[in-house]
């Protein structure tokens, strides 16, 4: 029977990592005329890699541990759904599969618009205070990068200017 | 000597000006605030920061890009201090202890300790430089590629012995690690590595990527689930500076990290990565109770905040000796020296010598800066802890975009981070940590290359590797290194298996 | 202060993005120009030097947006699919829009039909370089040496696509020798190889090589242009010491996307003009070791023709040297058909078109 069912899980995870990574690199030739070949480390380290795996699933079964966690997947996916919006608006997207672009909005949107998604991933979380938060930690960030270090980050949508 | 003398004043008499002064000023405060951005290191910053100094004079610009440096590299371990995200390899170690350090309330402690300690590195690092950059450049010459592959293997045996919890889940991360550095178009052959298609990731992955996914995000959903333990590190703020007892236990862990530091900066291929790893193994190896390590041990912010100082300037030799850049920090700095005119090149001692003897001056003025800009704001940094969380990680959230955006103007990164952070939130979530896993990502990396070379050479075969007696013991060395860590935890788990 | 108001004001209109803007004199907003490799490097360096007098004569600023990736591709294939209105240009160089098209088989552009081209900004010119006590004391004992000893010589190149790994692929193949061929990431580390003795010879720019070879911490035996270089006066040419063929340059041209009106390509070639007799500017490009083009070879004809003549001549050198589709296994998958081996040499690798411009 399983005793740790986190190492277990730890483990098969290991051996899926692996296994992906030795199948990926099977057309990589191990050695090569004069030298190591570029399969070499990726697939020596995929195969330390699934005995480690191994090692730890069969441990999982002799000794005790810790059981499995419980995931947060709302917070997470807030918090990531943050970070993605601001890659997909802060110079725009094209999505061709599904027929529209995410138009490009610059710091000055994508800012606030990250700050506030992510936000919602905390339970304490005040509307009123965050939107603030969100426009004067922009603000602040425009005036710091883009004004006063020169980077270039757009921070407006084209059509209003660089 | 009475030479060194004289040159150290012609030296200071270039750095001193009024104008240079200032410049070396603002570098280390930008720098700094940039530097200070989670997952943006030094690296990025001075990618980011090369431009403004493109209207200053050749030394000028140098000084203040030099500054940047020091102030990026001393903002990064800030950020690994307060809330637990390197912002380059280096830093990695510094989390260990140091954010421990801040949970129990000595977040000024750690921070002040980081800055005396870097300070005190620097300087001797400094007079290394003044007095013996040729002797050392000429020994770094003679270190080949299976020398350099022998130390990254060693590298990657500490970064065994620094992992906390399980053993094989420990080397899995590092092997982990190994095998997320190989991702990309080979840079030998050009073959496709495991990039699944996906033309983002063929230059590989980038640290920063790696280390916001993996270490940033973890972390700020860990807090997240875990609403009192993120408000204990708010609830208790200690001491701003270290005491005396804290300066006494930092002294010689920052001794020992200066000299290791000093000697590995010197080396090709990025030596001083493995400064302050190779300071934290040893503290941990000579420390009467190696347990304390992981816990809040001063002694792992001090040595390997030493070590990493010491590397960072000692790096400088061979750039400032041979015009060769070991590294990629180096390699901008040649680039903003190029725009200026100033092509670095063996020459610059005696043809620039106010050129090089400003620079090396004002690498001490910049650790004495960074000294008097930082002590103060230690307190303002250890405040910004008591934000309350639901506005600090957001906030966090937004630098990380705005700096991972920057480092190459690519939206595709940030959305890289935002892939990793589910990998980070996973590993975490079945046990594993991820300190060995940015350091095995550093290192593999390196050791692939060095392990390429060697072998790449006519006549090579894996013996040959052997042929260099420097190569051959490191070789030895790391493998009774790594049975000493491994053979414990075997012995444990079974007694472990007996005693049921 | 006034503009950073002006800017906070703006912020709050930002997000109802207004369609339609009036059609003013060219530039009326900073121009874009996108490098596509890290600051600090010699394109880039090109790219600011030009930049700095081009924002002079058009009355904006140029800003650099680096944008690093894939041996300059990524920059590239971003500024090809970008707006075709002027506001967008790049600073491409002998490897985004001459070897890319054999080093990258799934190249999202081709770089002969999807750009307007501007001019040609600067030539880098390319030296063979060996460590100090290599045992050749010319070009013509090199060229021996290699002949007979090819493969025990170790030559260093900075990673695959690198100019100096191209152009050493171009030596090697021209004389039809093998070397045991040591590969780093970069420059730097390479030289310092170079100068430790670690490796025999190699192929780079003279910016990266010049102070080293006045120093004598590495030997030099011959530079790949027409002319010598005032940076290094004593270095005989390819032609002179024996190896007429071996011809060969990175340079940087500034490019704009396919389908920018001929007014304002005009005017940007006109501004690269003016920024390339200015004095200090040439001084700066000098520097560098650069060549700078005559009069002739500035208009955006010559540069579309030094285009195709590239593409023409590195496609046929890559796929003999291995580094192509055909050694590519993810290229299978990615549903590019690799050229059928022993293609018409002329003919470019990536047809690809570039994709629709994205929408604002």
């Amino acid at each position: 029977m399983v005793k740790s069912p986190q190492d277990f899980a730890a483990g098969l995870v290991l051996i899926a990592i692996a296994s992906i990574a030795w199948i990926s690199t099977l057309g990589l030739p191990f050695s090569q005329v004069g030298g190591v070949g570029s399969g070499m480390l990726p697939k020596s380290t995929a195969l330390i890699l699934g005995g480690l795996g191994l090692l730890i699933v069969v441990g999982s079964l002799i000794s005790e541990g810790p059981p499995l966690e419980r995931w947060s997947v709302r917070d997470a996916a807030m918090v990531l759904g943050g970070v993605l919006a601001f890659a997909l608006t802060i110079r725009g997207t094209p999505l061709p599969a599904l027929g529209f672009n995410i138009p490009a909005l610059g710091l000055a949107v994508a800012g606030p618009l990250a700050v506030l998604i992510a936000a919602q991933a905390d339970r304490s979380t005040r509307l009123i205070e965050v939107v603030i938060f969100a426009v004067v930690l922009t603000a602040l960030c425009i005036i710091l990068f883009r004004f006063l270090l020169g980077l270039p980050i757009p921070v407006f949508p084209p059509l209003l200017g660089y | 000597m009475f030479d060194i003398l004289g040159n150290l004043a012609l030296g200071f008499t270039v750095a001193l000006t009024l104008k240079n002064l200032a410049l070396c000023f603002a570098g280390c405060l930008i720098g700094t605030l940039i530097g200070v951005l989670p997952g943006v290191g030094p690296i990025a910053t001075i990618a980011m920061l090369l431009p403004i100094t493109y209207g200053l004079d050749p030394i000028g610009a140098l000084i203040m890009l030099s500054g940047i440096y020091y102030g990026a590299q001393y903002g990064g371990s800030t950020t690994a201090i307060l809330v637990n995200i390197p912002g380059e390899a280096t830093s990695v170690v510094t989390t260990l202890d140091g954010h421990q350090m801040a949970k129990q309330g000595r977040a000024g402690v750690a921070l002040g300790t980081a800055a005396i300690a870097s300070f005190f590195a620097g300087t001797f690092a400094t007079l290394v430089v003044a007095g013996l950059a040729l002797p050392m450049t000429a020994l770094a010459l003679k270190f080949g590629p299976s020398d350099r592959f022998a130390l990254m293997v060693m590298g990657l045996v500490f970064a065994v012995v620094l992992a906390r919890g399980s053993v094989p889940k420990a080397l899995a991360m590092i092997v982990l690690g190994i095998l997320l550095s190989t991702i990309g178009t080979d840079g030998e052959t050009g073959e496709d590595r495991m990039t699944f298609g996906i033309p983002q990731i063929s230059d590989g992955l980038d640290f920063a990527v790696i280390a916001m996914g993996i270490f940033g995000f973890a972390e700020i959903l860990k807090n997240l689930e875990n609403p009192e333990a993120r408000d204990v590190v708010r609830g208790t703020i200690g001491r701003l500076l270290p005491s005396r007892d804290d300066l006494r236990a930092s002294a010689a862990p920052a001794m020992r990290g200066t000299l290791l530091g000093s000697f590995l900066g010197i080396l090709p291929g990025n030596g001083a990565v493995l400064a302050p790893f190779a300071s934290y193994t040893l503290e941990k190896r000579i420390a009467k109770d190696p347990s304390r390590f992981g816990n809040g041990a001063i002694e792992g912010v001090a040595g390997p905040e030493a070590a990493n100082n010491a590397g960072a300037q000692t790096s400088f030799i061979p750039l400032l000796t041979l015009g060769i850049p070991p590294n990629a920090v180096m390699a901008l700095m040649v680039g903003a020296m190029t725009i200026h005119g100033l092509i670095p090149g063996p020459q610059i001692m005696s043809k620039q010598p106010q050129l090089f003897w400003g620079l090396i001056a004002s690498m001490w003025i910049g650790n004495l800066m960074l000294l008097i800009i930082n002590l103060p704001l230690v307190g303002l940094w250890v405040r910004l802890l008591k934000v309350p969380y639901r506005l600090m990680f957001p906030a966090i959230l937004l630098f990380c975009c705005i700096g991972i955006y920057s480092i190459g103007n690519k939206p595709e990164d940030v959305m890289m981070t935002a892939a990793f952070g589910f990998i980070g939130y996973s590993l975490l979530k079945l046990g594993f940590e991820p300190a060995p896993l940015l350091l095995g990502f550093v290192l593999g990396r390196l050791m692939e290359e060095n392990l390429r070379q060697a072998m790449s050479k006519a006549g090579a075969t894996l013996l040959s590797l052997f042929d260099s007696p420097l190569a051959a013991s490191l070789l030895v060395f790391s493998a009774v290194l790594l049975m000493l860590a491994v053979l414990p935890a075997v012995r444990k788990s079974r007694e472990e298996v007996f005693q049921e | 202060m006034n503009r950073t108001a002006s800017t906070l004001f703006a912020t709050l209109l930002a997000s109802i993005a207004a369609a339609g803007s009036a059609l003013a004199a060219y530039p009326e907003r900073p121009v874009t120009m996108i490098v596509p490799f890290a600051a600090g490097g010699p394109t880039d360096q090109v790219a600011r030097i030009v930049g700095e007098h081009m924002s002079k004569t058009l009355g904006q600023t140029i800003v650099i947006e680096n944008v690093t990736g894939a041996g300059g591709t990524t920059g590239i294939t971003r500024g090809a699919q970008a707006a075709a209105d002027g506001y967008t240009i790049m600073m491409g160089h002998m490897g985004t829009h001459g070897a890319a098209p054999a080093l990258y088989p799934t190249l999202k552009y081709d770089p002969a039909k999807d750009f307007a081209p501007i001019g040609l900004a600067a030539g880098t010119p390319i030296v063979i370089v060996a460590k100090k006590d290599f045992a050749a004391k010319d070009l013509k004992e090199f060229v021996a040496k290699m002949k007979a000893d090819g493969p025990k010589l170790n030559e260093g190149n900075a990673g695959v696509g690198s100019v100096s790994h191209t152009t050493c692929t171009l030596l090697t193949s021209q004389l039809g020798v093998k070397t045991a061929r040591v590969t780093y990431k970069g420059t730097g580390p390479m030289i310092n190889d170079l100068i430790g003795g670690q490796i025999d010879f190699g192929c780079d720019q003279i910016v990266s090589v010049a102070e080293q070879i006045k120093a004598g911490t590495i030997k030099a035996y011959a530079i790949a242009t027409p002319e010598r270089s005032p940076a290094l006066p004593d270095l005989p040419t390819t032609k002179e010491a024996g190896l007429p063929d071996y011809q060969v340059s990175a340079w940087n041209a500034m490019f704009a996307p396919k389908g920018t009106p001929a007014d304002i390509a005009a005017k940007l070639n006109d501004a690269l003009v003016k920024a390339l007799d200015d004095e200090g500017t040439r001084k700066r490009l000098l520097n560098l070791g650069a060549v700078i083009p005559d009069k002739a070879g500035r208009s955006p004809a010559a540069l579309q023709k030094l285009v195709e003549s590239e593409v023409a001549r590195w496609t046929p050198v890559l796929k003999a040297a291995g580094i192509s589709a055909a050694v590519n296994p993810a290229a299978a998958t990615s549903g590019t058909t690799p050229p059928a081996a022993g293609a018409p040499a002329a003919a470019p690798a990536a047809p690809a078109p570039a994709a629709p411009a994205p929408a604002k």
